[in-house]
This record gives C-alpha cells, sequence and structure tokens, in this order.
C-alpha cells in the first residue's frame, strides 16, 4: 500500500502529488523517504515532535470563557515543498510588492501624489481607519513604514500563486516558521542530508541588523535595539521572547519604557535610565501613545509618537504603516506597482471587488454565495463569510453588514486552495494550506527562504488560522536535482 | 550602563526565590515524613509544626489536610505547585536572558508537576515525588551556573536563593529546635539525636556535619552548625555572605550591602545555647534582618529610577 494513498480532489492543485497521485518532482525524495519510514513509524515522530513542542514551551495563547490558554504550537511532521527556481519568482514579486507598498505609505503622509494622479481615490483615504493623520509630513528612514511584513500567499487549482493579502502592523508567526524547522530538522533529520532545503535560520540575525540600519544618525555603531511586547497574555508572546533571546535584545513591556521632556525614550534599568534608539514594537498602533491614542493604554508609552517624530528613536512598523494593509487598499496593490515602480506585477493578485463602487458592490451581492466577503479591517479570519458554505441566515447577516457599510467591505471568488499530504490521525489526509513568508525592508530588504505554511486540520476547511483550529508545517525550498 | 531590565531583575530574582523555595519545603516534608515514620506516637504524631516552619496560620489537621497545602493547592503561594508555577510564569518572560536549557528544566518541572502532585499526598508516591522536586532544582541551579554569564541577571538569581535559602534556614531551625528544649521529660528526650540528625538531613547538611563534628547529633552542636558554618552552604552565615558578595556586584550597592551588614551582625549575636524562648525571638529578628535586604533591593533596583515598579 502507498503511503500517498489519499487521492486530491479534481480541480485542487496538491503541493507534493499529481493528479494521478505520483509524487511531483521537487517531493520525489521526501515521498521516497515517507514511504520508507512507513506511517506507524511517521506517526510515532509525530508523537515525539508534539512532546517536544510541549516541553519546550513552543505555545500560543488562545482565549476561551474569558481566559488565556497556553497551548502547544500544533505543527505537522509532514514539510510542503517548494522548487527553488518557482520560490526565486515569489520572493522577486514580494520584493517589488514591498518597494511599491513604502513607496505608497510614505506618499499618503507627504504629498499624496497618487491622489493627485487620480490613481488612488481620496473618499478611500479619508475613510480609512488606519490612515493616521498624527504621522503627517514624518519621513522614516530609507522612505521604509513597513519594515516587516508579512504577506499570505495561496495556490489556486490551476497552479497559480496569488497574494492573499499583505500584513504590514504587527505580522506574527515567524519564530513558529523557525521552530517548525527545528522540530522537522529532528523528526526527518535522515532527508536532510540527502538533499538541500535552504536555510531559514539567519532570520534573526536579518532582522537585527535590519534594525540597527533605521536607527537615528545620532545612534552611533551599536544602537540600543530592543522589543516591546503588549505582555505574558498576548497570543504571540512566545514570539516575542523568541525573537529578542535569538537577537539578544532586551525584551520590554510598556512600563519598562519612559520618555523624557527631551523627547528621548529610556529603559528602566536596575541602574537607572538607559537611552532606546530602536524599537520592534509588537503592539498595536491604537495602543502604542497614550498622549495620542488610546489613553487608558499601559500597553504602550506617553510620548512615544512625540519621541518618533523628533527622529530620537525609531518604530518598526512606523505608526500608520497599517494604512496600506487593509483589505480595500489590496485591490489597488497592482496599480500601486505600476505607478511608483513602472514594472507589471511579478506576482497575481486575487481578483478582488470593492464594495465602496456601486457597480461592483451590486455584483457582490447578488453573486454572494460564489464570493468570500471579507470586512476589511479584519484578521486572524474572523468576520469571513464564505458563499458557498455559509448557511442563509449567515450571508444575510453579512449582507446586511455590507449594505450598512460597504466601504469596509471587499469580496473575492472563492479560490480553491492547495493542499498538501498532512498526518491525521495516523493517516495521510488532503488538507487545505497557505504560506505566509516574511519580508524585511531597511537599508536593504530580505526575504525568508520559503515562511509559515499553515494548513486547516479539519477535513475540506479553508480556515488555516492557529486561533481557530489550524495547524502548521515546515516550509522547504528544494533545488531540483538537475 | 547595565542593560537589565528593573522588572526583570526582579523577575529573576523572585523566580530563584519560589524555586529554592519550593526545594526546601520539599526537603522539610521528606525529612518530616521519615521522621514521623521512625518515632513512637506518643513522642510526635502532629503534622502541624509544618505549617509553623511555612509560616501559615491556617486551621489543618491531618496529614492528608496538610499534605494538600503543602504540595499541591493552588490558592496559596507557598505550595510545592504554586512556587512552581509562579517560577515558571516568572522565567517565562525571562526567556530570554536564561539559557534556554534552564528553561526547559523550568517548564518541564512544571508540567511534571501538574500532573504528578497528587502523588506526592500518599505516603506511597511522595518520596519519589519530592526528590524530583529537588533533583530538578539542582539540575536548574548547574545549568545557571555552568553556562549563564556572570553579569547583574545571574547576582539576581543567586540574590534570590540565597536570600530564601537563609530564610529558610532561619524557620526550619526556630520551628524544629523550640520545641526540643533540654528542660523537658527524659522520655521525651531520648529520641532528641534522631530529631536533631533529622533536621541536619532536612538542611541537606548531616554529612558535613559528620565530617566536622566527632560528637552525636545534638542541639548546641546542630544550632551552630547551620547558623554559623561560613563553609556550609546552607547555612545562615554562608548565605547572608553570599549575598553581600553578589550585591557589592551591583551598581550602587550601599544600601544593600549596609542591610547586608546590619543582618550579619543580628546572626552572630544569636547564641546558640540560648534557651529556646530566646533562640525564637532571635530567629525572629533575623528574620526581620534578612527581610530588610529584601527591602533594599526592592527600592534599590526593581522599583526604578522613578518609583514606578
Amino acid at each position: 500500500m502507498s503511503i500517498t494513498e489519499p487521492r486530491t480532489k479534481p480541480g485542487t492543485w496538491d503541493e507534493l502529488l499529481t493528479t494521478s497521485g505520483t509524487p511531483r518532482p521537487v517531493a520525489r525524495r521526501l515521498i521516497e523517504h515517507l514511504e520508507s519510514l512507513g506511517l506507524v513509524e511517521l506517526e510515532q515522530r509525530q508523537t515525539l515532535a508534539d512532546l517536544d513542542m510541549l516541553s519546550m514551551g513552543v505555545t500560543f495563547t488562545v482565549y476561551a470563557d474569558g481566559r488565556g490558554i497556553d497551548r502547544a504550537w500544533p505543527f505537522d511532521v509532514v514539510p510542503r515543498v517548494i522548487e527553488a527556481g518557482e520560490w526565486r519568482g515569489i520572493e522577486a514579486g514580494l520584493r517589488q510588492r514591498m518597494a511599491a507598498l513604502n513607496r505608497f505609505i510614505d506618499d499618503l503622509y507627504n504629498e499624496q501624489q497618487v491622489i493627485a494622479d487620480g490613481v488612488f481615490p481620496a473618499e478611500l483615504l479619508a475613510e480609512s481607519v488606519n490612515y493616521l493623520p498624527e504621522c503627517r509630513g514624518m519621513r522614516p528612514k530609507h522612505g521604509v513604514w513597513a519594515h516587516i511584513a508579512g504577506s499570505d500567499l495561496v495556490r489556486d487549482g490551476d497552479g497559480t500563486v496569488y497574494v492573499l493579502e499583505d500584513n504590514l502592523r504587527v505580522p506574527s508567526g515567524v519564530s513558529y516558521m523557525l521552530q517548525n524547522r527545528a522540530a522537522s530538522k529532528r523528526a526527518l533529520s535522515d532527508i536532510f542530508r540527502e538533499q538541500s532545503v535552504l536555510p531559514v535560520d539567519d532570520y534573526p540575525e536579518q532582522l537585527y541588523s535590519m534594525l540597527c540600519s533605521i536607527a537615528p544618525d545620532d545612534a552611533g555603531p551599536e544602537p540600543c535595539v530592543v522589543v516591546l511586547t503588549p505582555g505574558i497574555y498576548n497570543s504571540a508572546y512566545f514570539e516575542h521572547s523568541f525573537l529578542a533571546r535569538r537577537m539578544g535584545v532586551p525584551l520590554l513591556e510598556g512600563t519598562d519604557l519612559t520618555v523624557g521632556d527631551d523627547d528621548v525614550v529610556y529603559m528602566r534599568t536596575i541602574e537607572g535610565l538607559e537611552r532606546v534608539d530602536v524599537i520592534y514594537r509588537r503592539v498595536n498602533d491604537s495602543f502604542l501613545d497614550p498622549e495620542v491614542f488610546e489613553p487608558d493604554s499601559v500597553l504602550g508609552c506617553a510620548g512615544l509618537l512625540r519621541a518618533w517624530k523628533a527622529g530620537n528613536v525609531a518604530l518598526a512598523n512606523a505608526p500608520g504603516a497599517g494604512v496600506a494593509d487593509d483589505k480595500v487598499v489590496y485591490a489597488w496593490v497592482p496599480d500601486l506597482i505600476r505607478y511608483y515602480l513602472g514594472e507589471e506585477p511579478l506576482l497575481p493578485n486575487v481578483p478582488t471587488y470593492r464594495c465602496c463602487y456601486p457597480d461592483e458592490l451590486e455584483h457582490v451581492l447578488h453573486h454572494a454565495s460564489e464570493l468570500v466577503l471579507k470586512p476589511a479591517n479584519e484578521s486572524g479570519g474572523y468576520g469571513l463569510t464564505i458563499g458557498n458554505r455559509a448557511t442563509e441566515a449567515e450571508l444575510d447577516r453579512a449582507l446586511d453588514a455590507i449594505r450598512r457599510d460597504p466601504r469596509n467591505w471587499v469580496a473575492q471568488p472563492i479560490l480553491d486552495l492547495s493542499t498538501t499530504p498532512t498526518l491525521c490521525h495516523g493517516k495521510l489526509v488532503s488538507r487545505h494550506i497557505d504560506l505566509r513568508p516574511f519580508i524585511l525592508s531597511g537599508a536593504e530588504s530580505y526575504v525568508t527562504k520559503g515562511g509559515l505554511t499553515r494548513v486547516a486540520l479539519v477535513e475540506g476547511s479553508l480556515v488555516v488560522n492557529s486561533s481557530q483550529g489550524g495547524g502548521s508545517k515546515d516550509t522547504w525550498i528544494v533545488e531540483l536535482d538537475s | 550602563m547595565s542593560v537589565l531590565l528593573a522588572r526583570v531583575a526582579e523577575d529573576l530574582y523572585w523566580s530563584a526565590r519560589y524555586l529554592e523555595r519550593a526545594d526546601v519545603t520539599a526537603r522539610i516534608i521528606k525529612e518530616y515524613t521519615n521522621l514521623l515514620v521512625d518515632l513512637p506516637r506518643e513522642v510526635m504524631s502532629s503534622w502541624r509544626p509544618l505549617l509553623a516552619i511555612v509560616g501559615t496560620a491556617e486551621e489543618l489537621a491531618g496529614e492528608q489536610e496538610i499534605m494538600e497545602f503543602l504540595i499541591a493547592a493552588d490558592d496559596h503561594p507557598g505550595s510545592i505547585a504554586e512556587c512552581i508555577r509562579l517560577a515558571r510564569e516568572n522565567l517565562r518572560r525571562c526567556r530570554e536572558i536564561i539559557p534556554l536549557d534552564a528553561w526547559f528544566v523550568v517548564n518541564d518541572l512544571h508540567l511534571y508537576t501538574v500532573s504528578n502532585a497528587g502523588d506526592g499526598l500518599s505516603r506511597r508516591g511522595r518520596i519519589r515525588f519530592l526528590d524530583r522536586i529537588s533533583a530538578e532544582h539542582q539540575r536548574l541551579v548547574g545549568i545557571l551556573a555552568g553556562t549563564m554569564l556572570r553579569d547583574e541577571a545571574y547576582s539576581m538569581t543567586r540574590l534570590g536563593r540565597h536570600l530564601e535559602r537563609a530564610d529558610m534556614t532561619t524557620r526550619v531551625l526556630d520551628v524544629r529546635a523550640s520545641v526540643l528544649s533540654p528542660d523537658r521529660p527524659e522520655h521525651e528526650r531520648a529520641y532528641d539525636a534522631l530529631q536533631w540528625s533529622s533536621v541536619l538531613r532536612t538542611l541537606a547538611a548531616s554529612q558535613m556535619f559528620h565530617r566536622t563534628h566527632r560528637q552525636p547529633d545534638n542541639g548546641e552542636a546542630v544550632t551552630r552548625f547551620a547558623l554559623h558554618e561560613p563553609r556550609l552552604p546552607r547555612s545562615v552565615t554562608y548565605c547572608l555572605s553570599a549575598a553581600r558578595d553578589e550585591v557589592q556586584r551591583l551598581p550602587a550597592p550601599d544600601r544593600a550591602v549596609a542591610a547586608c551588614d546590619r543582618a550579619l551582625r543580628t546572626l552572630a549575636a544569636i547564641d546558640p545555647t540560648a534557651n529556646p524562648i530566646s533562640l525564637h525571638d532571635q530567629a525572629d529578628r533575623l528574620q526581620h534582618a534578612i527581610g530588610e535586604v529584601h527591602a533594599s533591593l526592592t527600592e534599590t533596583y526593581f522599583r526604578g529610577p522613578d518609583g514606578a515598579s
């Protein structure tokens, strides 16, 4: 019996197998290896990997009954494989996208040439909740606002890779990408010797260099870089701590910081106040500075924005960068790439209906059952309505919400997300996946080799978010044997 | 300039205190259990002195009830399970500072405690459970000692451990010694040597005592050894001197050094030949002086420069 027995359903692209069930060339060695192990051995390695995650404290927090529960990170031992040549194309597409998006943000907070030239509608900017007027006139170093980005990629039935969304605020997941690699090296150590999987482990060093490259000019050769976390109850706390540890920098909470009358940011050490030059903040814009935003926030620090505007501290990502990651702006990204870079987009967008336009709204209202309806400013898969899976009542509720506030909604055709073999209850079965690579932008740019593959563990489900029962896989970028 | 955050310093300090407390509490329960099994019921049958050692006013009576309280209870910060949980919570906030292996030990120990604390309640599984707690703590201390930079973060863990140890040694002596008055009737004193051996074992000092003392375990010698022996790592003198050395590595140490010196002077004045009541008073003063050292650390290092914590 072949280990790859589960056939993929027609019209769905499987990452490892062709429609006839034979391995794709890039996955041949992996499949052979899995077959030589057998399902029983594979299941045992899965059990060991789960135990490792638990005892290493690789966790994320979910909220149930008003209580945070620290759960072991769900990891599937069967990796997802991408051919290196294809990856180079995707990588170039992501760099291009981030270059355009950063130009766009910089433009919106300064000249607004893109609006003057009629490429981006002024009324959308006026209604954007993520546009922060407080940031007008700021010019962060290198013109970069979104220093750390995570773009979600999906592959449709015909094999085309699309960008589904860009996360430009505080994207998370990169530490799990690194932990997954560590776990898969342990679980499948033999195969790592047989073929070359491109390494991901340099991410923390790359992140640190990027953060140093955006330090204020007077910070000196060794700027004081810190990570700012909302604290231990944040669902991504593990990641904040992981990145601080791997970069060897302090992990701060809001109360560890203070901004002086000199508009300089300091942290409270056992020896007194110490100047901070660069803050990789994992606190959302609205909680960042109670002087300017949420007045009751204790997660940030009063005066932070003042210090940033005075040029005394660098914030990554810059406040207001989220203006470019709402799901409505998404629809304009191909136009923005052409406008700012004079290039054709290398990575396609999913066709997107913008409910703010009456004709597109009309289409959405009439074809709702064939569409995914998305509120513009939710993340984590919340608020999504999938037309052909929702009950009539659910669909009606979503359409009501769209009619009330069309600007806040977009709709996209229901993509048939690609699948990959996944170990479930001792069997290999097809499960839908996506991919989140991470892009760093500072003096230079960097794209992770692969990213975090998320998998919907429930049969047929398209929801991959870990907060909603999704799992994850290691992602291998593999050079094909010539 | 230092980059050790005041908050992190406090977390490191407290995690070390909680873990030391769990370790010593485990030893106390273990040796008390062993002793109670050995002694005739009319000499000693109560578990309540254990409660006095951890300093609680709870009115508990039976062995089960008291074990539950000391080992597994999740509603008071002195139980072993709660100490370990709190230590893990503290260290979870310091994972970027302590060696990764140290974090794994604490995390594993927490998982072990959560699923096995019940074993500690019955006599059958108790010793095995308690030994594991002490052994894992010693492993952790070894990892820190073997891998950590000798910086301020390391000093915080040593300070926490030594102050807690000094405090616990003082409590053990106070409670156990005060009931062993030489003025008691003869039939009660018949087992005193056994009791004093038990005190030594509780302080993990039995073997070291016998290497230096050619005499049977007796109150005066044991008390002197546990309080004043400068070469014994659990003696109060050793712990307070170690804390003083550690403080001197920190910035602006004057206040904390002065507090250590006051505690050492209080300690030096304790006379092991005194009667139990006077010994109890002196132990009280010593605990207060140790508390003052703690207060000086809080003021100087944890509160931050503008008084916020």
